[in-house]
């Protein structure tokens, strides 16, 4: 019962959200049976169209942890964008002039894009512990810098002169990560990191102390556990996680370089599922599952209907705050009905 | 009658059952006491009179007619007007600000200061209260303060003034003045119920007394003199039960905690929230800190747990300097009960285990290296939970699920079972009933009794003088003076407290 | 020289306008102690209704009333899970900027068949206005003088929103409701109400500033047009403690950065530089009220 509840909460409000955004189709004078039918068909109708739902996934999955890691624990990292941007410029620079074979180069490179997610983490870090900066406001605004540094850089010392658009040179093509069955080998890194994140908020000494601090700073703080080196970790273990979605995205997309835009929504994308998972790690990764496959299926969407795909941004959305607020709604409902209950004995 | 509640029921959701079929009437002129432990629905009762919420069922007559008491305003035209345990006032406001707020004298929308200023103060020489209109509310005493809520009912003038818990913070003094304040208001013809647990002053200012029992009402008595403290508490809580007072204690043996010349200065304001503090705490022995709220004892606390740091002087346990540790560290030799168990002692929404393996989980065999031994961690809360008796569904429920009384049972099972050799209570009592009040008090003495030391900070006086070996006063952020409680009186204490010599 | 200073002023004071107006709207959120970072979105949606209006219908007034009610409807949807379904406000607000986003990018699709940005000449923008007098006076006439009207809306509301504030009995219940709610309660004042005025005042300013990003600023809309100026708004806010007028001056010193990039762009800067600062300065606004803090 305890589960199934949160469970069928779910069902009814992403049931309710579709419901709301076949209002919009309307207005767009489309068929919301054929918009949505359009949907499944290219995001989940064959294993091609499952295939690449799980490929359009794997930084979602990874930003949502980064996302949801950092608010378990109580610390407001917004700063996905930005470490997501650094960790992929990182491992398209460094593909390009590293020459080591590629078994090694390729594990190098996702780990190398981590750190530099990580350590651009690390400067909110920094200002949190050295200023008591608020990481709320300063991951928000070392998104913007980090987008136009490294726009700067992919425009002027690393341009690919035969681009049309500010980009780097293509990263050495031994480097291209390979799928299996059609499904990026990235999808399981990222599935690895599922479990890692389980790991450490559950079993660990330090995840412990991260979710207390999480639930309640001050009890965290006097029950002795050092909520500055905690939060400090958490940046730095989420910075690593944008800065892996990053890294996986020039190492197993399709481009194999940093252009410009790239990765335009990850890092919101990662912050809404995470609201969506209510932080949990296995709901984050179902959900970055789901937006997977609407992303992945609005191509199909606006192949096949006149609505076009970015209508699937406004339908995320409209299924975040649907989602949230049924669920919310659904609580005190529930409450309510049960405290009419009570009375129904007392006063019979 | 001029206020009759009949059938009165009240199920806060999710199902919590406050009030069963509960009776109560007023009669003008009268000062009526509602009695009670804490959790027996007094406060709930009276909050349903003036409108702040809504009975489940029952029904409210008013000099005979049928109301439907919806919101405070309805109350007030009612003439209804209740003033909260928890004073409800914004600091920040200037006084009289905070007696007009919601029917301020205003022309188009624009405030009228000058003329509020006077109102209030008009007001309050009428019905001889003493306080400076004028002031900013938060510098003002608990007793000020109360005034000031006490103005705003009479601002909306009602006729029935609700007092909830109105001495709880105040010295014995104050309490006198207060009881001098309501005799004026019932002369003028206003009608009084005068919420309390303290059962010599309902006795002794009270026309009538009703007595509630976890929601129930069990009885509406005279009060002239035919019935006495022991009966009004048997019917209080059912049974008897007498609060243990102090047993024969032993000599204390050497010094725990020594505090020297601490002081605490406020950045902003350059005030002494702490000055030149000087305190020492034995083993085997209780020491209690008395002084009206906000005189120092939370930020004594704060500092002694190291979430502040002090400007001055030094703090030693068990002969270590601990002064410039941070909290983590000093938990290595303090265990503490916090006064605010639902922002400080818990995380409501976390199990019940993870919230008795706090402070523990630092060391072995809870922590192995990087990991938390779940196995470990399961037995040892399961082991509490029985010791101390903390009724629950298991170690995996919500503390958030759990009685005030469990809540606090699992912050000092936790704290108790750290085995330190100093402990801060602050307030532990607060808002518990009688037998968690209780059982929390053989717990300190059995604490004293096996050689820890232990200092108290409470509001309450007979707490402080039933438990402690000896007390420190504290006023103004300074120690002002140490009593023996088995040689001085309550009073004594108080007027320490107030700073008014003997 | 002197040609430059004023130039630079006069861009100052116009770059200053949207974010005073976001920042003057959460100020009422924040004295209401709501965690109120909608202002982004609802700019954003203010931004591009604006221009949808003034467009379709010819008429600047009409991206006025379009935008204002595109602020409304975005506070209800606030309120209501905020307040009414008492969801977290911080994620509302992230809800409600992710809604005005994709909204808005679905709509530009939509509705004018454009990606990235849409450009008209016949959009009509928001009317300038000259200052009789004031235009007369060397310097200060110069400065002054030929900004699109919201601009002297944006100042005068400074002070307006610092009489409401502090001399109206709406501000007063607003200061109090943030403080101690209890307060506000036990004299029969909704809170929800006073939360949900806070919200659509936000909503109102929100959606001007985006009216002047879009009509007069510059005039056309482009995807995410707002660019981070709401979330620069709540640092003001934060900053100044939700006072009016200090506001409208912390403002003005952001107009001021924004316009000194234009500046050094004259001297090679590469623009992705000066670009980045009005967040640089963000941040430092950041490190300094947590200095302040700190030491106070």
């Amino acid at each position: 019962m305890n589960h199934v509840r949160p469970i069928l909460q779910t069902i009814l409000a992403i049931v309710f959200a579709f419901l709301v955004a076949a209002i919009f189709i309307l207005l767009h004078r489309s068929s919301p049976f054929e918009v949505y039918g359009a949907l499944y068909q290219y995001g989940l109708g064959s294993w091609f169209s499952f295939s690449n739902t799980l490929n359009a996934a794997f930084p979602l999955i990874l930003t949502g942890l980064s996302a949801s890691i950092a608010f378990m624990s109580g610390v407001v990292n917004l700063g996905q964008h930005g470490q997501f941007l650094w960790g992929a410029l990182v491992c398209a620079v460094l593909g390009v002039y590293l020459r080591l074979p590629s078994w090694l180069a390729v594990p190098l490179l996702a780990i190398l894009g981590g750190l530099a997610g990580a350590a651009w983490a690390g400067l909110a870090a920094f200002f949190k512990r050295r200023y008591r900066m608020d990481e709320f406001i300063s991951t928000l605004m070392l998104n913007f810098l980090a987008e136009y540094m490294t726009l700067y850089l992919a425009t002027y010392p690393f341009l690919d002169p035969k681009a049309y658009v500010p980009a780097t040179r293509l990263i050495r093509p031994e480097y291209f990560m390979t799928g299996v069955f059609g499904v990026n080998v990235a999808f399981f890194v990222a599935f690895f990191m599922v479990f890692l994140c389980w790991w450490f908020a559950w079993r660990t000494w330090q995840g412990y102390e991260a979710r207390m601090m999480g639930y309640n700073k001050l009890f965290a703080t006097v029950g002795g556990c050092d909520v500055e080196s905690d939060t400090t970790l958490i940046l730095l273990f989420s910075g690593f996680l944008s800065g892996l979605a990053g890294a996986l995205l020039i190492l197993n997309g399709t481009q194999h370089r940093f252009t410009k835009g790239i990765g335009a929504n990850f890092g919101w994308d990662g912050v809404m599922i995470a609201i969506m998972a209510n932080n949990g790690v296995f709901q984050t990764f179902f959900y970055a599952l789901f937006m997977g496959f609407l992303k992945n299926g609005a191509v199909g969407m606006e192949f096949e209907t006149s609505v076009p795909s970015e209508f699937v941004m406004f339908l995320q959305s409209i299924i975040v705050l649907t989602l949230v607020g049924t669920r919310s709604g659904i609580a005190s409902l529930t409450d309510w009905l049960r405290a009419k209950r009570e009375l129904g004995k007392l006063v019979k | 009658m001029l206020v009759e509640m009949i059938d009165i029921c009240k199920v806060y959701p999710p199902n919590v059952v406050a009030l069963k079929h509960v009776d109560f009437s007023l009669e003008r002129g009268e000062i009526h006491a509602l009695v009670g432990e804490n959790g027996a629905g007094k406060s709930t009762l009276m909050k349903i009179l003036s409108g702040l919420i809504r009975p489940s069922f029952g029904e409210i007559r008013v000099n005979g007619q049928r109301v439907q008491i919806n919101s405070p305003v309805v109350a007030a035209r009612l003439g209804i007007g209740m003033v909260h345990q928890e004073l409800a006032l914004v600091g920040s406001l200037r006084v009289y600000e905070n007696v007009v707020l919601g029917s301020e004298p205003s022309r188009f929308g624009l405030l009228q200061p000058q003329k509020s200023s006077q109102m209030v103060k008009q007001l309050a020489e009428r019905f001889g209260l003493n306080v400076d209109v004028d002031a900013i509310t938060q510098e003002l005493s608990v007793a000020g303060r109360q005034k000031v809520e006490i103005l705003k009912q009479l601002y909306r003038n009602v006729d029935i003034l609700i007092l909830d818990e109105p001495t709880a913070a105040l010295t014995p003094q104050e309490s006198e003045e207060l009881f001098d304040e309501m005799f004026k208001l019932r002369e003028r013809g206003k009608t009084i119920v005068f919420v309390s647990h303290k059962l010599d002053e309902v006795l002794k200012i009270s026309d009538r007394i009703t007595v509630l029992r976890k929601g129930e009402k069990i009885a509406t008595v005279k009060n002239d003199g035919s019935i006495s403290a022991a009966q009004l508490a048997e019917m209080m809580v059912g049974k008897r039960i007498e609060l243990v007072s102090i047993k024969a204690r032993r000599p204390a043996g050497d010094p725990v905690l020594v505090v020297k010349d601490l002081s605490l200065v406020d950045r902003t304001s350059g005030k002494k929230l702490l000055d030149g503090v000087n305190l020492t705490v034995h083993a085997g022995e209780v020491v209690g800190i008395a002084g009206v709220e906000g005189n120092g004892q939370n930020e004594l606390i704060e500092v002694l747990i190291g979430l502040r740091k002090p400007t001055s002087g030094s703090i030693k346990i068990m002969g270590e300097d601990v002064t410039n540790l941070d909290p983590r560290q000093r938990r290595a030799f303090i265990a503490y009960v916090p006064q605010d168990r639902k922002n400080v002692g818990l995380a409501l929404k976390a199990t019940i285990m993870e919230n008795l393996i706090m402070t523990h989980h630092m060391n072995p065999p809870l922590r192995r290296k990087w990991l938390l031994d779940k196995s470990v961690a399961k037995d040892f809360a399961s082991r509490l939970i029985k010791d101390f008796e903390i009724v629950c569904r298991g170690p995996f429920e919500k503390v958030q699920n759990l009685s005030g009384g469990n809540q606090q049972k699992v912050v000092v099972a936790r704290e108790i079972s750290l085995n330190r050799q100093l402990i801060l209570l602050d307030q532990p009592t607060r808002g518990l009933d009688v037998a968690s009040t209780q059982y929390l008090r053989d717990q300190v003495l059995m604490l004293r009794d096996s050689s820890k030391a232990v200092l108290l900070v409470s509001a309450d006086l007979d707490e402080l003088m039933d438990l402690s070996d000896r007390i420190y006063v504290m006023r103004s952020g300074r120690i002002v003076a140490e009593l023996d409680p088995r040689t001085v009186d309550k009073t004594v204490v108080g007027y320490h407290m107030l700073g008014v010599s003997a | 020289m002197g040609a430059i200073v004023v130039q630079l002023l006069h861009a100052a004071l116009s770059s200053a306008t949207p974010i005073a107006l976001a920042a003057l709207g959460g100020m009422f959120s924040y004295h209401a102690n709501v965690f109120n970072i909608a202002m982004e979105g609802m700019m954003l949606m203010g931004a591009y209704y604006a221009v949808y209006g003034a467009y379709r219908f010819g008429h600047w007034l009409y991206g006025v009333l379009f935008a204002l009610l595109s602020g409304l409807i975005l506070a209800g949807i606030f309120s209501l899970l905020a307040i009414v379904l008492k969801v977290d406000e911080f994620i509302t607000g992230i809800g409600i900027n992710m809604l005005a986003l994709g909204w808005t990018t679905y709509s530009l699709r939509a509705t004018f068949q454009v990606k990235g940005a849409f450009i008209s000449q016949t959009i009509p923008p928001i009317p300038r206005v000259r200052l009789p007098v004031v235009e007369k006076i060397p310097f200060l006439g110069a400065v002054l003088s030929s900004h699109p009207f919201l601009v002297f809306v944006a100042v005068l509301a400074a002070f307006v929103c610092h009489v409401v504030l502090y001399q109206t009995k709406f501000g007063l219940r607003l200061r109090a409701t943030g403080e101690e709610p209890a307060a506000v309660a036990s004299v029969g004042l909704s809170i929800g109400r006073l939360k949900f005025w806070s919200a659509v005042l936000c909503g109102i300013f929100s959606a001007l500033a985006g009216v002047y990003l879009s009509l007069g600023y510059v005039t056309l809309f482009s995807e995410n047009m707002s660019n981070g100026r709401g979330w620069i708004s709540l640092a003001i806010i934060i900053l100044v403690r939700g006072r009016p007028v200090p506001i409208m001056l912390m403002s003005l010193a952001f107009g001021l950065l924004e316009n000194l990039g234009m500046l050094l762009q004259r001297y090679d800067v590469p623009p992705q530089f000066t670009a980045m600062l009005p967040y640089v300065a963000t941040l430092f606004v950041l490190y300094s009220y947590a200095r302040r803090l700190k030491t106070s």
